[in-house]
C-alpha cells in the first residue's frame, strides 16, 4: 500500500520543513543578488578618495611632479641654465649662511665683532658660551640671531642635543629676521631631530631649510640621505612618496651647480655608502637619471629597465608612475645599438 | 836544461793563467744569468700592498669637535693655554698683540668683513727657552699620563689634541705617536719651522680648500 499522507503531525519539536526550505532559498536569492550586483559594481580604488584633503594633496603632488618634469624638459633645450649656480656671492662650503654669503653684515660695532672673534678663539665651552652672553640682549636683532645661533652649533658640537634644540628655537624666536638667514637653525633643529631618530620632524626641518636657501650643500646632502631612508615605506601616502622623489631629483640636479671642491662630492659619496641601498624605483629612477646627466646612456638605460623589475617598497600607484617615467625616458635614451 | 823545456815551462804557467782566467770569465757570466737579485722591484713594478699600514683618512664632521694645542718643543710636551690668551685679549680690547706667560700673541683681526663677522687669525709666538725652563723633560711615563688625560677629555668635553711640533721636539713626538694611533683618539699634528708661530684663525679659505679636517 502506497502511504499519501504528510508527516507533519509526528514530529512537534522540528519547524516544518516547508518552512525552513523557504527561509533558506530566500537567503540564498539575497546572497547571489549580493554577488551579481558587487560584481557589477566593482569598488574602484582609483577615482575614490578617502578624505576630500588627500584627493586634493594627491592632485597637487601629482601636479608638482608634472612640473618638475616639465621644468628638466625646458632646461634640457636651454643647457646654459641648467646648471647656473644661484647666487654669484655663494661658497656653498661655508658653515652658517653668513660664511657661505657674502656681505650680509652692515655696519657692526667693533665691540661686538670683538666678542664673536674671542668667543670662535676660545676651546673652553664654558668660556665660548659666557662671551656670547652680552650678545643675546644686543639691540640688532641680526646679532642676537647670531649669537643664539652660534650657542646652539656650540652644543652640538659639545653632544648636547637638548641644549642645542633650545638655543636653536631661541634663534627662531628673534623677530625681524630674513628667511633666509633662519636656515642653519632649521638644520640644526634637524640635525638634533635626526640623531633622536625623530625622522619625519627631520624631513620638515630639512624642507623648510632648503627652500629658504636654495644653496645649502650640508642641508641638501642630509635631505639626500634621509629622502632615500623614507622612501624605503610602503605605508606612506602617494602625495609623500611622489614629493620625495621630486626633491630627490632637484636635489641631484643642482648638486653639480653647487659644488664647488671635487671632496664635497666624496663627503656625499661616503654619506650615502653608509646608508642602505634600498634598490626600490625612486632609486634606480634616480640613479638613471644621475647617470643620464653624466652621459652615460647604457648605465642609464639599464638602470631605468631595473625600475619596473624592482620588488622595492614603494607604494602601488606612485612606483606606477615612476614606471610611466622611466619608459619616457627609455624611449628618449633610445636603444642600445648593437655594433 | 834545455832552452825549449824552459820555454815550455814559461808557456804553461801562461796557459794555466789564461785558462783560469777564461774559467773565471765562464762562471761570472753564468752566475750572473742564473742568480736573481731577491727584489720585488726589480720584476714586479706593482707594489706589494702591506695591509698593516694603517692609513686613517681625515674625516669632514658637519659639527666637528674642538681643539686643544699642544707645543711640543725641546724634548718637551706642553699643553698651549688658550683661555690665558683670550683672557688677556678680554681685558686689554684696545691691545690687539701681548704676552702670556707661555709667549707673545698677536691678533690679526680681518679689516674687511666680507664674510662671517668672527673672521680673524692669531698668531702666537712661544718662548721655547722659557717653556724649557720650567717644565721637565718628557718620558715614557708622561706618555701614559697624557694618552689617558686625552681619553677622558674627549669623552667629558668632547676636544681632541692638536700637535705642534718643532724640529727640537720631532723626536719626542715620535715616540708618542705610535701610543696615540694605538689608543684610537681621532688627533692632528703639523710641524712648524723653528721659530715659526702657531697660526690659528677662521677664515673663508677655511671653508673653499676644507683645512679643518678631523
Amino acid at each position: 500500500m502506497r502511504f499519501t499522507g504528510d508527516q507533519r503531525g509526528n514530529n512537534p519539536g522540528v519547524p516544518p520543513p516547508d518552512k525552513l526550505f523557504m527561509v533558506v532559498t530566500g537567503l540564498l536569492i539575497a546572497l547571489v543578488w549580493l554577488t551579481l550586483w558587487s560584481i557589477t559594481h566593482p569598488r574602484s580604488h582609483q577615482s575614490d578618495c578617502a578624505l576630500d584633503e588627500e584627493c586634493q594633496s594627491v592632485q597637487e603632488a601629482i601636479a608638482r611632479w608634472e612640473q618638475l618634469w616639465q621644468q628638466i624638459a625646458t632646461d634640457e633645450n636651454n643647457a646654459e641654465t641648467a646648471s647656473s649656480v644661484p647666487d654669484k656671492s655663494l661658497r656653498a662650503a661655508g658653515d652658517t649662511v653668513f660664511m657661505r654669503y657674502r656681505h650680509l653684515w652692515v655696519d657692526v660695532d667693533r665691540q661686538t665683532r670683538h666678542a664673536f672673534r674671542l668667543s670662535a678663539l676660545s676651546n673652553q665651552l664654558p668660556q665660548k658660551i659666557e662671551l656670547l652672553q652680552p650678545l643675546l640682549q644686543a639691540h640688532d636683532a641680526q646679532i642676537r640671531f647670531r649669537a643664539w645661533l652660534e650657542i646652539a652649533r656650540l652644543q652640538l658640537r659639545a653632544r648636547d642635543l637638548k641644549e642645542a634644540e633650545t638655543a636653536a628655537r631661541e634663534a627662531l624666536g628673534v623677530a625681524d629676521i630674513d628667511p633666509k638667514l633662519t636656515v642653519d637653525a632649521h638644520f640644526i633643529l634637524a640635525y638634533t631631530a635626526l640623531e633622536q631618530r625623530q625622522f619625519d620632524v627631520a624631513e620638515q626641518a630639512l624642507e623648510q631649510a632648503v627652500s629658504l636657501d636654495s644653496g645649502f650643500w650640508d642641508a641638501r646632502q642630509v635631505q639626500m640621505w634621509l629622502l632615500t631612508r623614507q622612501l624605503d615605506n610602503p605605508r606612506q601616502t602617494l602625495s609623500d612618496c611622489l614629493d620625495r622623489t621630486r626633491l630627490l631629483i632637484e636635489n641631484l640636479r643642482i648638486m653639480p651647480a653647487l659644488g664647488q671642491n671635487r671632496v664635497q662630492f666624496r663627503d656625499f659619496a661616503d654619506l650615502f655608502r653608509t646608508g642602505a641601498a634600498s634598490g626600490n624605483a625612486a632609486t634606480h629612477l634616480l640613479a638613471g637619471l644621475g647617470d643620464l646627466w653624466a652621459g652615460d646612456r647604457d648605465k642609464a638605460r639599464d638602470q631605468f629597465l631595473k625600475v619596473k623589475q624592482s620588488r622595492g617598497r614603494l607604494p602601488v600607484r606612485c612606483a606606477a608612475l615612476i614606471a610611466a617615467k622611466a619608459d619616457e625616458l627609455l624611449n628618449s635614451v633610445g636603444s642600445r645599438e648593437t655594433p | 836544461m834545455n832552452p825549449t823545456e824552459a820555454g815550455q815551462t814559461d808557456s804553461a804557467f801562461l796557459d794555466i793563467a789564461a785558462n783560469l782566467l777564461a774559467i773565471m770569465l765562464i762562471v761570472t757570466l753564468f752566475s750572473l744569468i742564473t742568480v736573481r737579485y731577491g727584489a720585488d722591484r726589480s720584476d714586479n713594478p706593482l707594489a706589494t700592498i702591506n695591509p698593516n699600514l694603517p692609513f686613517v683618512e681625515p674625516r669632514r664632521d658637519l659639527f666637528p669637535p674642538f681643539s686643544r694645542f699642544f707645543l711640543v718643543a725641546a724634548e718637551r710636551v706642553v699643553e698651549w693655554d688658550q683661555a690665558a690668551v683670550v683672557t688677556a685679549l678680554q681685558a686689554e680690547p684696545e691691545a690687539l698683540s701681548g704676552n702670556t706667560r707661555q709667549g707673545r700673541y698677536r691678533l690679526l683681526p680681518e679689516a674687511l668683513t666680507v664674510y662671517d663677522i668672527d673672521t680673524h687669525t692669531l698668531q702666537f709666538h712661544p718662548d721655547i727657552a722659557g717653556l724649557a725652563e720650567s717644565v721637565a723633560p718628557f718620558d715614557e711615563t708622561g706618555e701614559a699620563a697624557l694618552v689617558e688625560r686625552l681619553t677622558q677629555d674627549y669623552a667629558a668635553s668632547r676636544r681632541l689634541p692638536v700637535f705642534i711640533v718643532y724640529p727640537s721636539g720631532m723626536e719626542t713626538f715620535a715616540r708618542l705617536y705610535p701610543r696615540l694611533q694605538d689608543s684610537g683618539l681621532r688627533f692632528r699634528w703639523f710641524a712648524r719651522a723653528e721659530g715659526a708661530p702657531l697660526d690659528i684663525g677662521r677664515h673663508p679659505a677655511q671653508f673653499t680648500d676644507y683645512a679643518i679636517y678631523w
